[in-house]
């Protein structure tokens, strides 16, 4: 074997056992080899990597550069206006408590200030804080600890590139204990416990009916003060103000958040990320609840109950129910349900118009494309400019598709693709390299698309763009214009590619491969498959022999020895393509598909049909999920499909299934298409078995015409669509007309197939039925032997051929005794 | 208190186009955040994972549950079918704008530092300080492209966007035995990147 690198010799040992890399290595290349001692060092390395690996931390220690988050730890005894910072009190998923103390000699004041981290803000919009502090300063409640201003620090010195202003607010210090270990340590009954519970509910009703919610009601939020009065804090920002200082001096900023929820007292929909009401704000008060409630009766446990349901519909829908229920309970009396106001107030930020998302991933890849262009660019002069027209571009191609400013509801990828086509060719100043770069990005995208003549005429504009990748370019023309069954202009283009190219690049291995296809197509089989071997040549040796496009080139192969009429050799090359597609691709999906169906072919060459039809229906299911049921692919596999079920007596079956497929590709293609010629060849077969001659030869028919207009009479399929239409007067009992059809048939074909081709066999058998139909019965055995003896060298002596010429033999001996008879009488 | 994570006033590429063009520090750090908490988030699954292996329940109760605004922008993503061949080019753009971010805020920073440090001549000098263990990262996913694309691809996929074997089969179409191996081999040569290690 050969190996490109050592990164290509250890990722073989990988395959043969991860247990046993050393050992398979002495195996493979001596000490001596160029790649042993980093092969070696790969080895030990992946044996560390299972321990463990620190990339991720790496990457994440990375990422903590991005933003300041950091700033705010480190903030003790710096001074902010009146107040020095003393130490940490508090830290959260949303920012870091300091105590603080003034110190102008004028008052003594302890107050608790609050900083965001800088990412949060940044995330939340520069004035968030000024616009909640505008909402909290309406919180005046004896409960509800105070809020007294907010202000942006300055850091000095900083070391960031960014924004040094980091949000804070300065809020009342409250020196108490949590309510459930105040509840505890006082040894409360449950009606002083209900008590003070009611409090809070009174709280967080105030905020609510001031357009607030909490969104994190927990104990450690609630302290209750030397006084004995509960006090709400920290509303919605941090996530803890009251967490040991323990914590703190631990990991810094280890595990920070947008969600500021805590799991024990957070509702469901606030732990998915849903929008929150003022229901959540109930199930958190449930929480609470069920924590204090020491030994609670029946009516307390299903008031907890009731606010503590998932479905928050189903929930007291506002605080002031539960208070009411609660008073209702503390005076032993029952109380009517309330219907409250119902308040949507947090949106979350995985909800936001980002989800005209395709449009988004296709912009994204262009800027980072541009961006990339920019960084590696760096002698392209006008740098700035460039990159200010590219987004501009960008933008101007996002614009459309926001659903705010596009005039149609649903935006698909065609319609970004349209615009980004027409912005950028607006555009001047821009550097033709990079504008080429770009159109080639959008034309690959139209081809993905399936939209190939607008890919074609990009990429042939493109060409002319300095600095780009001209083999490339062709041959992505090729690819579309062989989608567009246009041969001979796709073998143009290949050609082109193949010319640009150095003969030892993986490029030109795929290039000769592309050629060969096409070569395929045009029926010059050998000059094709000398191409294909020397195209897996040329790939296996910058790749593995595991490579998908290996695969690729042996269906391609079998392909061809199927045209030359080596069934044998075409079994054996779509099982190696198939058994290296079951090594690298999933089950379920479009490659496997392909693989499975080139499979399902092979057995159809060797007349397994079962297996045929088995493997088919097997890729056709796989696809139809994957592509719809409108789809080029659909339509080849469901001729297939019927094919398959023609030839194991599923006569009605198929012809259904190919009379939508014929549907579906006039629809998308027309009737000059090689996916019309053999749906009709196959709706002719299937409708010739059920004995609806009339309507086959109309298929066989619509078939021959369209083959005739694409690829002219001497080709395979023209051959084989006349030799069908034929067959399908003789049906029809027209007798005469059917053999005038097929003896030009024959002449034709000659000039095509060698003489020992079974296509040409079977023109001569078809032939030979024709000539049997009017009494030459001479002519009729001298071609029907000839055929036969070309079949047995390549059919089951059982099989449908085979067995076919057999009884025409048969019958024109009998009709040729019987002629004697009668001439003799 | 309300509306403290709201959506973004702008769209993302408007956030890039006042960061690069009008050089707005609000943009850009609006970007760096989300990129920052997307990273974030891939780290913080990785744990949830290993530690759910090693059944350790507690410490999950206890981890936050993520909030990565990248991968939930991501889940949205789910190209239409008549796209599926692009499917994997767009996801390796959106990793490579992830990687290029990273790099891209080490640069500046560094270069930042150094007019900070004036007084260094040395470091003046030197162009860039190659010591910082994520140099060594991203040198090693550039010299990944041209020696084992396809492994280049997949780590790409894996560390930038949190892709896992099983989602990255589905994106590559390989089966998962090959995209554990290819994504071994990433691993295994990024390691031998280190001085540290040999």
């Amino acid at each position: 074997m050969q190996f490109n690198n050592s990164l290509s010799l250890f990722q073989h040992l990988l395959t043969l056992g991860e247990d046993k890399l050393n050992d398979n290595l002495i195996k493979t290349i001596t000490p001596s080899h160029a790649f042993y001692k980093e092969v070696q060092a790969l080895i030990a390395a992946h044996y560390a990597n299972k321990e463990a690996t620190l990339f991720k931390s790496i990457i994440n220690e990375q990422a903590s550069n991005l933003v300041d988050d950091k700033l705010i730890h480190q903030l003790e005894g710096k001074q902010l206006g009146y107040y020095q910072l003393s130490n940490k009190i508090g830290q959260g998923g949303m920012g870091v408590v300091y105590l603080a103390e003034r110190n102008d000699g004028l008052l003594e004041q302890r107050v608790a200030i609050k900083f965001v981290f800088p990412s949060i803000a940044a995330l939340a919009g520069e004035d968030f804080l000024r616009k909640e502090a505008q909402h909290l300063a309406n919180l005046e409640h004896p409960n509800i600890a105070r809020i007294y201003t907010i202000d942006n620090y300055v850091e000095e010195n900083s070391a960031s590139l960014s924004s040094n202003n980091i949000p804070y607010m300065i809020m009342e210090y409250i020196e108490g204990t949590p309510i459930d270990k105040y509840c505890n340590d006082n040894n409360l009954n449950l009606n002083a416990r209900l008590k003070l519970f009611q409090k809070v509910c009174y709280a967080v009703n105030f905020a609510h009916q001031n357009m607030i919610l909490h969104s994190d009601i927990k104990p450690s939020n609630i302290l209750v003060d030397n006084t004995g009065e509960p006090k709400l804090m920290d509303f919605g920002i941090a996530r803890s103000l009251n967490q040991s200082n323990d914590e703190i001096n631990g990991e810094e900023t280890k595990q920070h958040h947008l969600n500021a929820a805590s799991g024990d007292y957070a509702s469901p929909e606030q732990l998915k990320g849903e929008k929150l009401t003022t229901a959540s704000d109930v199930y958190s008060l449930g929480k609470v609840l069920q924590s204090l409630a020491l030994k609670p009766n029946k009516e307390i446990l299903a008031l907890i109950d009731k606010a503590l349901l998932t479905n928050y519909k189903k929930r007291y829908q506002s605080v002031f129910q539960l208070i009411e229920e609660i008073k209702a309970y503390l005076k032993n009396k029952p109380i009517k349900s309330y219907n409250a106001p119902f308040y949507h107030l947090i949106k979350f930020i995985q909800r936001n118009k980002l989800s005209s998302s395709l449009s988004f991933v296709f912009l994204l890849g262009l800027t980072t494309f541009a961006f990339q262009t920019h960084k590696h660019n760096q002698a392209l002069a006008q740098e700035k400019l460039v990159l200010e027209k590219v987004t501009t571009f960008i933008i101007e191609s996002f614009k459309a598709v926001n659903p705010e400013n596009a005039e149609k509801e649903n935006t698909t990828a065609l319609d970004v693709l349209n615009k980004a086509k027409n912005s950028i060719t607006t555009i001047k100043d821009i550097e033709p390299e990079v504008k080429g770069k770009i159109l080639y990005s959008i034309a690959s995208a139209y081809s993905g698309a399936g939209e190939t003549q607008i890919a074609i005429d990009m990429l042939k504009e493109i060409v002319s763009y300095p600095n780009q990748n001209q083999t490339k370019i062709q041959l992505k023309i090729a690819s579309n214009l062989l989608k567009q069954s246009h041969y001979k202009q796709a073998l143009k283009a290949v050609n082109l590619a193949l010319k640009t190219e150095p003969k030892t690049t993986l490029l030109y291995g795929q290039s000769l491969g592309q050629k060969g296809a096409i070569l395929m197509l045009l029926d010059q089989h050998k000059a094709a498959l000398k191409l294909l071997l020397n195209a897996i040549k040329i790939i296996s040796d910058k790749r593995s022999s595991l490579d998908p496009d290996i695969a690729i080139i042996h269906n391609q192969i079998a392909n061809i020895y199927n045209n030359l009429g080596n069934f044998k050799k075409v079994f054996e090359h779509s099982k190696l393509a198939y058994d290296i597609s079951q090594k690298i691709y999933p089950s379920s999906s479009p490659k496997m598909s392909s693989a499975i169906l080139s499979m399902a072919h092979a057995y159809s060459v060797i007349e397994d049909y079962d297996n045929n039809a088995k493997f088919t229906l097997k890729a056709l299911n796989i696809d139809k999920k994957i592509y719809g049921k409108n789809h080029p692919r659909i339509i080849i596999i469901s001729n297939n499909l019927g094919n398959a079920y023609s030839k194991i007596g599923k006569f009605k079956e198929a012809a259904a299934i190919h009379q939508e497929a014929i549907s579906a590709t006039i629809k998308l293609f027309g009737k000059k298409h090689i996916d019309y010629i053999y749906g009709n060849a196959y709706l002719g077969n299937a409708l010739s078995r059920l004995h609806q001659y009339k309507k086959a030869l109309i298929a066989y028919k619509e078939s021959y015409q369209s083959s005739l207009e694409l690829f002219g009479e001497k080709h395979h399929t023209t051959l084989t669509a006349q030799k069908n239409l034929g067959e399908s007067y003789l049906e029809n009992g027209e007798v005469k007309l059917a053999n005038k059809m097929l003896i030009q048939t024959l002449q034709i074909a000659k000039t095509v197939y060698d003489s020992k081709h079974p296509r040409l066999a079977m023109v001569k058998l078809a032939t030979a039925k024709t000539y049997n139909a009017i009494g030459k019965y001479n002519k009729a055995l001298q071609l029907a032997s000839s055929a036969l003896s070309v079949f047995k060298n390549h059919y089951k002596n059982d099989g449908e051929y085979i067995t076919d010429t057999v009884n025409l033999i048969t019958e024109i001996k009998k009709n040729m005794n019987q002629n004697l008879l009668t001439k003799a009488s | 208190m309300s509306d403290i994570v709201k959506e973004p006033n702008e769209s993302v590429t408007l956030l890039l186009n006042n960061w690069i063009i009008k050089d707005d520090k609000y943009s850009a750090n609006q970007l760096k955040s989300m990129v920052y908490y997307h990273l974030k988030g891939i780290v913080k699954n990785t744990i949830a994972d290993k530690k759910h292996k090693s059944s350790s329940p507690s410490f999950i109760a206890q981890l936050p549950n993520t909030t990565s605004l990248l991968h939930d922008v991501l889940i949205q993503l789910t190209p239409p079918t008549e796209i599926m061949d692009n499917r994997e080019q767009f996801y390796t753009s959106l990793a490579l704008f992830v990687r290029w971010m990273l790099m891209d805020e080490l640069k500046a920073k560094q270069a930042q530092k150094r007019s900070h440090q004036k007084e260094s001549i040395s470091q003046l000098l030197s162009l860039e300080d190659r010591s910082d263990p994520y140099f060594t990262f991203d040198e090693a996913f550039s010299q990944l492209k041209t020696l084992a694309p396809r492994c280049y691809k997949i780590a790409l996929l894996h560390y930038y966007l949190g892709f896992k074997v099983s989602e990255m089969s589905d994106i590559i179409e390989l089966k998962s035995a090959m995209i554990y191996n290819e994504l071994a081999t990433a691993k295994a040569y990024i390691r031998t990147q280190y001085p540290t290690f040999n």
